[in-house]
């Protein structure tokens, strides 16, 4: 087979589909941990005219880079989803593979809705809120509540991030001993109410232990060595 | 809280009851059907659901012999007369698959 015939056969595509998403899933998270790790940091520390400039000349363009990496992150991500199914035949999802794979996209789909439904919405009334203050008008009352239902839904994709990389990377490099004795109902009903606790905390709930940097880290590390042991009880 | 807790409890225990047979005891039409079910829940991701015909990263494996699926799955190595059909040596060794390996072999026959 010429290279070229290779780069156009379903091998070939999988893997330019592949490139994108990690091209794409780099720009996304990229973002993420420059927010989080980064801009909070500095902009706790800078004085008003600094962040009002932070807020209505820089986030426009970070947010714009950061949201269409995650949509493009998504869709390259369900391309390579259904082509692997399309492949191997639907029982690829229940296999070692297919289980750390599944659990690194509920998360990735979790982070995607969070950037489109949480963060998007609610940052545009924080930086409409800016720019007019910017201009020499009053403040929107409505930024002050929004802005911490940002920082949790940011916060809860930092957390998610560590866990969702790990089972991404891990579904080919580090594959689950899976057995017709493996409780794969166990494992779903399991890290399903976990996700579910997460989840509904990063729309309803509080910050907790999330609220510094290294709060968010730890919690993301600890996150993915949970999964794991339940992987372990239950494979 | 307490439904949680008892959803997680339930299905820890459940978890716990399921042994794998040893697979001495197994007949020779049940070991061909364990070595199907442990292929597709270990191998389709890089190899054919059909072991005959050619995977995305794995090549078609049907007719392997006992040597080569003991090499590549507990050591990610070939026998030393095999003259593998790739050489992209993307298999990561799967050594929790040890005792596994006569079903499997007996599906590959």
């Amino acid at each position: 087979m010429s290279v070229l015939a290779q780069l156009v056969s379903l091998e070939g595509i999988s893997f330019i589909l592949k490139w994108l998403h990690l091209f794409f899933g780099l720009l996304w998270i990229g973002h993420l941990y420059y927010f989080n790790f980064t801009q909070g940091s500095a902009m706790a520390q800078a004085d008003a005219a600094t962040k009002s400039g932070i807020t209505t000349k820089l986030l426009p363009i970070a947010l714009w880079w950061f949201r269409w990496g995650a949509m493009w992150t998504m869709l390259t991500g369900i391309i390579l989803l259904g082509i692997k199914g399309h492949v191997s035949g639907m029982e690829v999802y229940t296999s070692g593979w297919g289980i750390a794979i599944l659990i690194g996209v509920t998360m990735g789909l979790t982070m995607w809705a969070n950037v489109w439904f949480i963060i998007w919405p609610n940052q545009q009334i924080v930086m409409a809120s800016a720019t007019q203050v910017a201009a020499g008008g009053a403040a929107n009352p409505q930024a002050a509540i929004v802005a911490p239902k940002v920082l949790l839904a940011s916060r809860t994709n930092v957390l998610f991030s560590i866990p969702m990389l790990f089972f991404m990377g891990s579904a080919s490099h580090l594959p689950l001993p899976v057995t017709p004795e493996s409780n794969l109902c166990a494992v779903t009903a399991v890290l399903g109410v976990l996700w579910l606790l997460i989840e509904a905390n990063a729309i309803k709930g509080k910050i907790h232990f999330m609220q510094t940097v290294k709060g968010v880290m730890t919690v993301g590390f600890v996150l993915t060595a949970i999964i794991y042991v339940v992987l372990a009880a239950f494979i | 809280m307490k439904f949680i807790f008892y959803f997680l409890f339930f299905f820890v225990f459940s978890a716990c009851t399921k042994k794998p047979p040893l697979t001495e005891q197994l007949t020779p039409e049940q070991l061909v059907e364990r070595g199907k079910s442990i292929y597709t829940l270990n191998c389709i991701a890089c190899h054919n659901a059909d072991p005959s015909l050619e995977g995305t990263a794995g090549p078609a494996i049907r007719g392997a012999s006992l040597d080569l699926l003991q090499a590549k799955i507990l050591n990610a190595t070939y026998p030393a007369s095999h003259k593998p059909k790739r050489d992209t040596k993307l298999m990561p060794k799967m050594a929790h698959l040890e005792k596994e390996i006569p079903a499997l072999s007996n599906f590959l026959r």
